[in-house]
């Protein structure tokens, strides 16, 4: 690994202030990143999973320093990107971009493929348009798309090809890391894998980063060399796949885990316990996790875990973190 | 025949559904059948387009004005297709009702919970504002909202996801339908939440004894969570069966395909996804012969000249499929036993 990473986020926090409710009290805040510390190395990919409201969106943002941070900083190939001028960050650009969920709403109906794809580049580079209808032409076939799409308008493609589409443009300025908000989950099944293996084939092709951000463990297990779980703003958890989905170290994780349901003969309907989502506006003393672990004591509401080191490469914030990795675990899919 | 334990709450013969849309008309559902007796749970599963919500909305007299439905619909004998709707309105939300994916949606923002949830006791059961209410908190605090005497008077804004969803399903079953119709009730959903939802409305069909029909394009929670399940696929069923039988050894090839394709834990990085070729076909111009013909990797001339037939494989096993012996030589269920 090189001494510098492609990306290294250090003790980011947002805070998001709810309007105010009483003319004596301040108003009230939501902790969306409460100290998220993670690095991504050239040509490697990140996962991240958590719940809604665990802060993987704000977290997205952050890092495509679409949103200032409260505090921390985020830091692409040893710039950090809230302290340079606005001019050179516009250039960095170049290097993050960024694929949606929804591939419905995130592209212009009124507009031809060809504006769409090119249209990061138009705001970089000072080129005609015949060069960018090259260019548009040579990432349209690295995605799968044909070079006579060009100038037809996204409602004339499903949306599978519609999130190629959208990975186009993503790719057209030969970018270094790609941040992919839950980019499967509007797709049917059969659309989805071939969807992910693109991804896959891009980045060997290429060497690129992904940070990709999932409720569906399973995505993140096909294409990421590392995951963070995240829960409440806080990274719980943190390793490579095999660690997390064998050895998991974390209540949170397991729960995760053990909610999938198995598509095999014969599972029947397991039981899971009753969890309820914590508040993100509150900022309670212990383990935020406290109120819906079951192996909580005294301690975990007094003390706040703090990640630590449990395996080779593998971080987990529980105090109990030992006891969970020797408890059996979850069956997992062959 | 006459037994009323065993013969079927629903029957449905030879569904077929008609729609206009915008690329012309489009056969939505063609030669659907099945049987459900009461408390049994049947899955319908596939991908978008393949026409198992408009079978579902056709059960429950939702379809536009403008649709074309054949064949039949039976509830306890009584036929339902093309009823008027005056009198559908007598059986929705009472002996049939029906849970949405988007609970935000489905709830209306401007009244509160407690309203929405004793509309259908006040409108088929003739209850007074008074008893509804009551009926209304007992409901909610049945489907596990927390304090529901105080929260009753909330609007739907003011819930999370998973409680709006408790809400919809709290109405669904206000007056204690025969058939509960659940399309995507989880989709919207995080994964633990899912879960609980998943865990509640079995819980209620068992304690109630209603029939359930299950919608879902996740393998996982149909196999989790019902009896018997069927494929859909360009609005036929392709295969259908009982569950486990399905899981353990699947006929169609696009079944198989669909769970090749569904990334699994543990297939770590580096691996390569069994992908189906090609895209969901339009309604509109489906092929003449198999659906899925277009994109099946054992298509042969004989699959393109007409729709396949049944042939079952297995106890009451079926698949609509002329190359069976060789699908179901793969062993593709077997995989994950």
């Amino acid at each position: 690994m090189t001494a510098v990473p492609l990306l290294d986020v250090k003790d980011l926090q947002q805070r998001y202030t709810l309007r105010r409710e009483s003319l004596f009290r301040p108003p009230g805040q939501v902790r969306a990143l409460n100290g998220v510390s993670v690095q991504v190395a050239a040509g490697k990919s990140l996962g991240i999973v958590g719940e809604s409201g665990s802060g993987k969106s704000t977290f997205a943002r952050v890092v495509m320093a679409l949103e200032r941070p409260t505090a921390g900083q985020v830091s692409l190939l040893g710039r950090d990107l809230n302290r340079i001028s606005p001019d050179e960050l516009r250039r960095a650009r170049r290097d993050i971009q960024m694929v949606f969920q929804d591939p419905y709403g995130s592209l212009d109906p009124r507009q031809t493929i060809a504006r769409i794809v090119a249209e990061p580049l138009t705001v970089l580079d000072d080129a005609d348009r015949t060069t960018f209808r090259a260019r548009v032409a040579a990432v349209l076939k690295q995605v799968g798309l044909r070079e006579a799409d060009m100038d037809k308008y996204p409602h004339e493609f499903s949306g599978g090809q519609r999130q190629r589409i959208a990975i186009a443009r993503a790719l057209i300025t030969q970018p270094k890391l790609i941040v992919a908000d839950e980019p499967v989950s509007a797709l049917d099944v059969s659309v989805q894998a071939q969807v992910l293996n693109l991804m896959q084939d891009l980045q060997e092709q290429f060497g690129l980063s992904y940070i990709l951000i999932s409720h569906d463990l399973a995505v993140v297990d096909y294409l990421c060399d590392e995951v963070a779980v995240m829960y409440l703003g806080r990274v719980v958890e943190q390793g490579r796949p095999e660690d997390l989905f064998e050895r998991c170290a974390h209540p949170y994780t397991r729960a995760l885990l053990d909610a999938i349901p198995r598509a095999r003969p014969g599972g029947g309907r397991r039981r899971r316990g009753a969890q309820a989502i914590a508040s993100q506006s509150a900022a309670a003393a212990g383990c935020p996790y406290v109120a819906r672990c079951l192996l909580a004591d005294q301690h975990c509401r007094e003390v706040p875990p703090l990640l630590r080191r449990v395996g080779e490469g593998h971080l987990a914030a529980c105090h109990k973190a030992e006891a969970v990795m020797a408890l059996p675990q979850a069956a997992v899919e062959g | 025949m006459a037994d009323p334990a065993t013969m079927p709450l629903i029957e449905v013969d030879n569904l077929g559904v008609r729609l206009n849309t915008s690329r012309g008309p489009a056969q939505a559902v063609r030669g659907v059948s099945f049987a459900l007796k009461r408390g049994e749970t049947l899955g319908l599963v596939g991908e978008s387009g393949c026409g198992k919500s408009v079978t579902a909305l056709s059960l429950m007299g939702l379809l536009p004005d403008s649709a074309v439905i054949t064949g039949s619909i039976k509830l306890d004998g009584r036929e339902l297709a093309r009823l008027p709707d005056a009198d559908y309105c007598s059986l929705r939300g009472n002996r049939i009702s029906m849970i949405f994916q988007e609970p935000m949606t489905a709830l209306n923002p401007m009244h509160t919970v407690g309203h929405q949830v004793a509309e259908p006791l006040r409108r088929h059961k003739k209850y007074s504002a008074a008893h509804a209410r009551r009926e209304a908190i007992a409901l909610l605090d049945r489907v596990g909202l927390p304090d529901p005497a105080r929260r009753i008077d909330a609007y739907p804004h003011q819930f999370s996801g998973g409680q709006r969803q408790r809400v919809t399903i709290a109405m669904a079953l206000a007056c204690e339908p025969d058939l509960l119709i659940a399309d995507e009730p989880t989709t919207a959903l995080d994964v633990t939440i899912q879960g609980q939802i998943l865990d509640l409305i079995a819980d209620l069909v068992e304690e109630r004894g209603m029939s359930m029909i299950l919608i879902s394009h996740d393998l996982g929670v149909i196999a989790e969570n019902v009896q018997r399940m069927m494929v859909m696929y360009g609005g036929t069923v392709v295969e259908s069966g009982p569950t486990d039988e399905v899981f353990r050894r699947m006929g169609h090839p696009y079944t198989q395909g669909l769970f090749r394709a569904r990334p699994k834990l543990g297939a770590r990085k580096g691996t390569r996804l069994t992908t189906i070729s090609g895209t969901v076909p339009e309604l509109a111009d489906l092929p003449v012969g198999c659906a899925f013909g277009e994109r099946c990797p054992l298509v042969e001339d004989k699959c393109r000249v007409a729709l396949p037939p049944m042939v079952e494989v297995g106890p009451a096993h079926v698949v609509r499929c002329v190359r069976t012996d060789v699908s179901m030589a793969a062993n593709v269920g077997a995989l994950s036993a």
